[in-house]
């Protein structure tokens, strides 16, 4: 059994986001990437995968240097493949182009199961998986928090989030793309011993394809979010805003 | 001329629209009437009786009828739309950038050649086009986006439409057909849909909510905010991440995947504000945020805000309630 | 008048001597055996590099254990003094017959002299008399103190029996050797009581006090010829029977802590626990095999004697986790001993759960209780390092330790905002890493980013602004110091730490270096390489000097009662008892001390990375909650002086949590200096 786990590099959003003097993008010299928490589930559930039916678990990396760190990170998990797909920044955050630049390689390797996570937090079209799933003409379930194979290894049976803490329960023909929300355990942890060795051993192979012309919309304007309507900040150093807080909650019947 | 027509794929669970339907009818409408668009809400179900006579925002009603169709089964719905889609070719499509939405976009994109923008909050008509404002990167930055000509599929996302605006007075007219392809063999079957275990309380119930974001840092400062919540005579809800790290049970998750909430008073603690979470809290009557990044998107829902530290505040605030109440 | 002197066998017929030389020869052999059989393991152990200053440590160690600085009698002079009693009394008797057998199997036959009459009889048998008695009577206590039960760390009641151990034949050892010892011990008086009587001698030619008592209450029994030969034998062979076995005995029981012990005090290392090894093993295996250990840990897993004041002191142990730290050492040497220990199964997970191995909050209570200077810290952390190589952790801790490793905080917050506690402080304070500066403050991770430390640090900033200290802060490249780090194994991420802060400081001009996190200190100032030739300050050990400088003036005396609590990883660490209870003295403020003071504090349980781990706590109350309601039985004490961030965040919540926030109020030295000035 073949599984495929897609990683992205994405802006760290607890670092500052700072946009580039065009306005169409983030400043690329201010950017720090890191891998987008729902492929980092997706990497786990394929290693749970692993674990429980023996699989062979390859890992693509999209973006720059980072994407090289996260193979390392990824093969001292205990994945066994590292491809590298290295994304210049301009195109990064695009799911369409992504999708279409991995469509051959995903075709001749021949997966059984292609997990990423369900959606990345730049992108602003649609999931890669979906497209993905379309473009090679595999069918595609995804919000998954359960992914669990019979023994045949030919049909997943998934666990989908529905709205209000509901679960579908859905059986799904290998091959597939599964869009993963969460893993059915956090993802792992690995010493930075592990990480190091596997940095030093690391000898991804490295995808060169020509870049597709596919492209989802381009963004016309970058900008922090004008809402319609702005909280009103409280001020005052801590007791004075509990007071008034507590002076609010009472206005408003609450206390 | 032929007629422009925007097309609402509706969500439905147990009979009854989401409330997403009705927010992206409303968009629809917006969107509609400045130009003068035809707008379909497109109803895919095993049993048609429920929708056919609802007072919808749209011009008609199309409901697709089949037994394959009555649970969300996306390769179902995949072949029937985009069979349908080719043949009423809109302008603009609707989908919700839910669960059900993100399974369909990007199929639905592939298999009618027409672009996506997903996370939504807004879509204006502009210069024979459109102009569509969606969130990225956590609800932290805002992106603008023209799509001048051609179709394209829009994920919105819940609460920035009103419901309301999604009915009206009079009825649409309403069309049931049957699936124009066959749904048999599909590489996916719907098995169940598992309700919730409500062992723990319902906090839809409840009045007053104070909701534990990644900011509380650790599981030890959640004691604080229960006694918070406990003078208030609330309860203690909280964000994906926190429930993830195993700190509160599954039923207290407020968002997309969690529970929708509507309390009288959401007190919102170190919760950055991403859009998974809010859609689920947004209609609070009263919602007051602590946060200590000033630019996190909370405070754009919020009514009421403040930079300082929950970790100082609470304590602080538990105890002057509690003197008020006489303890 | 008949000579003067001991004849051993001339009593009795030829067989005995044959039958005893037999008997004393497999004695002998089960001995050699015996410890063979233990220490055949030391050859296959790793070095342990502790061959330096042989003498001067031999020497330490004697003088530890004869000079009365043992800490057998810390909080027990009751066993200390028992313990004296049997230590000079067998060493007495040891050397007392080693003497005699030179005489009789050596000086005799060979040399044909004898050296054991006239006056050095006299005083030899004295001598042993007198210490034969000691000898009893420290028995005695011992056996009372078991009997009686006053000591519950003796009878294993508390004691984790889960951990798989044998505490039946535990007791049974402990009752056995007190017995064989006691047995030798009175036999060898009633033998000399009968001798005397046969003899028909008294004093001044005996000098044996007991053994003349006894003779004559033997006398009184008005026994024959006969059977007074017979009693004579009987009792003689008692003697030889209860030594003898002894002898062979001492390498299966706890006897062996005489060797095992004395060697672990020999070799041991008094920086250890507070500059740890780094790993010696390329892959850590959880102790697998008995070339998993060095010879010395080997050594100390043999001293062990059980006597249980590591798991007294313990406050896992304290607030009911499933960790003993004597159980700890009993489990690995019962795996050293046994098939196990040959590659197999790993001693983490066999022998002890990963739940205790997390357990530990590296106070350093345990290794600063133990008499035999046993290092349980070291054996642990190692077993931590496997659990760590194979993420085998709860969830609360990988979460810190993805974001250490990502941010350089456990905090989950960007590097930029180190310096946000700053924008509390009015004046602007000094960048280290553009100018030069006297004292390089090293906030440290909690000091910086907690909201309730960040008003403490801002304090701090104010004294040394207003004191008009030259000091500067490192900033957005200060990272974690790493030493908890380490603590809880991840050897690799505390070296990529320290790498990066060794590196930005390389780039600083400074002359010392100051904090107020003693975690932060103890790996500043044992684990990281020396400062440029500065030192590495507690900022009590600061305000110290400038106090006895005359630059920290206080303007006023306040009139607090409080009490001080010792951080662990400034006082038991690194023996920093003084600087702040001198600076408390200069405040003018009243100090009473708690009954755990000073190596005796009592930790808050926030060490060794449990303040990031979200697991169950023990059920019973937790280490801080104990410590606040020590703190506050004290009779007019309103006020708990802590010296360490973690302290403060742990006594603040813990005050809360248990209801006397109007009793008790926690704060920082800090605090108290400001106020003075």
């Amino acid at each position: 059994m073949k599984i495929a786990v897609i990683l992205r590099q994405v802006p760290d959003v607890v670092e500052e986001l700072v946009i580039a003097e065009s306005g169409r993008s983030l400043a690329e010299d201010e950017v720090t990437y890191i891998t987008n928490e729902a492929d980092e589930h997706a990497l786990e559930q394929a290693l749970i995968l692993k674990a429980r039916h023996g699989a062979k678990v390859s890992v693509l990396s999209v973006g720059g240097d980072e994407a090289r760190d996260a193979l390392a990170t990824a093969t001292a998990k205990g994945a066994e493949d590292a491809i590298l797909v290295p994304m210049p920044f301009e195109n990064r955050g695009d799911n369409h182009h992504l999708a279409a630049l991995l469509t051959p390689e995903m075709k001749s390797a021949g997966y059984d199961l292609i997990l990423t996570g369900l959606s990345a937090a730049d992108q602003r079209d649609a999931g890669l998986a979906g497209l993905l799933a379309a473009r090679l003409f595999l069918p595609y379930v995804g919000g998954l928090i359960c992914v669990t194979l019979d023994p045949s290894g030919s049909v997943a049976t998934v666990r989908k989030e529905f709205p209000g803490g509901r679960l579908g329960v859905l059986e799904v023909a290998l091959p597939a793309v599964l869009g993963i929300q969460s893993a059915e355990q956090p993802p792992r942890y690995v010493p930075v011993s592990k990480v190091s060795q596997a940095k030093k051993a690391l000898q991804p192979k490295v995808l060169s394809v020509p870049a597709p012309s596919v492209a989802g919309l381009p963004i016309q304007r970058l900008l922090k979010p004008e809402a319609a309507g702005k909280a009103e900040m409280v001020p005052g150093d801590v007791e004075q805003i509990a007071d008034w807080i507590v002076r609010l909650l009472r206005e408003r019947g609450i206390v | 001329m032929t007629a422009r027509e925007v097309i609402v794929i509706a969500e439905h669970l147990g009979g009854e629209l989401s409330d997403i339907t009705l927010e992206m009818l409303a968009c629809a409408r917006d969107v509609a009437r400045t130009i003068g668009w035809r707008v379909t809400c497109l109803i895919l179900a095993d049993d048609p009786e429920p929708f056919k006579a609802l007072p919808l925002a749209s011009d008609r009603i199309l409901i697709v009828k089949d037994p394959v169709l009555g649970s969300f089964n996306p390769t179902a719905y995949i072949r029937v739309l985009i069979h349908m889609l080719k043949e009423l070719s809109p302008q603009l499509i609707l989908l919700g950038n839910t669960s059900v939405g993100m399974d369909l976009a990007g199929p639905l994109s592939i298999g009618l050649n027409v672009p996506v923008a997903s996370g939504c909050v807004a879509i204006r008509a502009a210069d024979g086009g459109l102009v569509v404002m969606s969130r990225l990167l956590g609800g932290k930055l805002q992106a603008r986006t023209e799509v001048l000509k051609g179709t394209v599929i829009a994920l919105l996302l819940p609460g920035n439409y009103s419901r309301e605006v999604g009915m009206r007075d009079t009825l649409p007219t309403a069309e049931i057909r049957p699936s124009p392809e066959p749904l048999g063999a599909l590489p996916v079957r719907f098995l169940e849909l598992v309700e919730p275990k409500m062992e723990d309380i319902d906090v839809r119930k409840a009045a007053v909510l104070v909701a534990a974001g990644r900011g509380i840092q650790s599981k030890e400062n959640l004691a604080a905010v229960e006694d918070l919540a406990e003078a208030l005579g609330g309860a203690v809800c909280s964000t994906r991440p926190v429930v993830d790290q195993g700190w509160l049970p599954r039923s207290r998750q407020i968002g997309r995947s969690g529970m929708t909430v509507k309390p009288r008073l959401y007190l919102a603690l170190g919760i950055s504000g991403a859009p998974e979470h809010v859609e689920g809290m947004k209609d609070s009557e009263l919602i007051v945020a602590v946060n200590t990044d000033p630019d996190a998107p909370i405070f754009d829902v919020a009514h009421y805000g403040t930079t300082v530290d929950l970790l100082d505040l609470v304590p602080v605030l538990t105890e002057r309630i509690r003197n008020l109440r006489g303890g | 008048m008949e000579e003067i002197g001991r004849e051993v066998f001339d009593a009795f017929p030829d067989w005995v001597r044959i039958a005893f030389y037999s008997s004393a020869a497999v004695a002998i052999l089960v001995f050699v055996l015996g410890v063979w059989f233990r220490g055949r393991n030391y050859l296959k152990a790793r070095k342990a590099g502790r061959w330096n200053h042989l003498l001067s440590r031999v020497a330490r160690a004697i003088a530890n254990i004869t000079l009365r600085r043992s800490r057998i009698r810390k909080d027990d002079p009751f066993a200390g003094l028992a313990h004296d009693f049997l230590l000079w009394g067998f060493l007495v008797l040891f050397l007392g017959t080693l003497i005699l057998t030179v005489d009789e199997d050596f000086s005799k036959p060979l040399l044909g002299v004898s050296f054991l009459n006239g006056t050095t009889y006299l005083w030899y048998s004295l001598f042993l008399d007198v210490f034969g008695v000691l000898f009893v009577v420290g028995l005695g206590m011992m056996i009372y103190r078991r009997v009686r039960g006053t000591v519950p760390r003796l009878s294993f009641r508390e004691q984790e029996v889960g951990q798989g151990l044998r505490v039946d034949r535990f007791i049974m050892d402990d009752w056995l050797f007190l017995a064989l010892l006691l047995l030798a011990g009175i036999a060898g008086f009633a033998v000399e009581g009968v001798r005397i009587l046969r003899d028909g001698t008294s004093f001044p030619q005996e000098w044996s006090p007991i053994g003349v008592a006894l003779a004559s209450t033997f006398a009184a029994l008005g026994l024959s010829e006969e059977a007074a030969f017979t009693l004579h034998m009987g009792l003689w062979w008692l003697h030889a029977a209860g030594a003898l076995a002894l002898i062979a005995y001492i390498p299966f029981s706890k006897a062996f802590h005489v060797f095992a012990g004395f060697g672990s005090l020999v070799f041991s290392d008094d920086r250890a626990g507070r500059r740890l090894d780094a790993p010696t093993l390329t892959e850590p295996t959880g102790f697998r095999q008995v070339s998993d250990f060095t010879w010395a840990q080997l050594l100390q897993l043999d001293a062990c004697v059980r006597c249980g004041r590591c798991h007294e002191v313990c406050p896992a142990q304290a607030s009911g986790l499933p960790l003993s730290p004597r159980g700890l050492i009993l489990q690995l040497r019962s795996f050293v001993g046994s098939h196990r220990a040959n590659g197999g199964t790993a001693f983490v997970g066999s022998g002890i759960d990963a739940e205790s191995v997390w357990s530990c909050a590296t106070c350093l209570a345990c290794m600063d209780a133990c008499p035999l200077e046993i290092e349980h810290i070291p054996l642990l952390i190692e077993m931590r390092r496997y659990l760590v190589s194979r993420g085998e952790m709860d969830q609360g801790l990988e979460t810190a330790l993805t974001s250490l490793g990502r941010y350089g905080n456990s905090f989950r917050k960007p590097a930029r905002e180190r310096k946000g506690w700053t924008k509390r402080v009015p004046s602007t304070i000094k960048d280290a890493t553009r100018a030069p500066v006297e004292y390089l403050w090293f906030v440290g991770d909690y000091a910086s980013f907690d909201p309730r430390c960040q008003t403490v640090t801002a304090r701090t900033a104010a004294v040394f602004l207003r004191l008009g200290l030259d000091f500067g802060i490192l900033g957005e490249g200060e990272r974690n110091a790493g030493n908890d780090v380490r603590r809880v194994g991840e050897e690799g991420l505390f070296e990529a730490l320290r790498d990066g802060n060794v590196e930005l400081l390389k780039d600083c001009t400074f002359r010392d270096i100051v904090t107020t996190d003693p975690h932060t200190y103890n790996t500043l100032k044992n684990e990281y390489p020396a400062p440029n030739g500065g030192r590495v300050l507690h900022y009590t050990e600061l305000l110290d000097e400038l106090l006895r400088s005359g630059r920290l003036r206080p303007s006023k005396k306040l009139p607090y009662r409080v009490t001080y609590h010792d951080p662990c990883y400034l006082g038991r660490y690194n023996g920093v008892y003084d600087a702040p209870r001198d600076v408390l003295k200069a405040l003018g403020v009243e100090l009473v001390e708690m009954a755990r003071s000073g190596p005796n504090s009592f930790c808050c349980g926030a060490g060794g990375g449990r303040v990031w781990m979200t697991e169950a706590d023990g059920g019973k109350k937790r280490p801080a909650d104990l410590r606040v309601a020590e703190a506050a039985a004290l009779n007019g004490v309103r006020t708990l002086v802590v010296a360490c961030p973690k302290d403060y965040v742990m006594f603040t919540d813990a005050v809360k949590a248990a209801g006397l926030a109007e009793r008790l109020e926690v704060r920082d030295i800090i605090e108290l200096v400001e106020e003075a000035l």
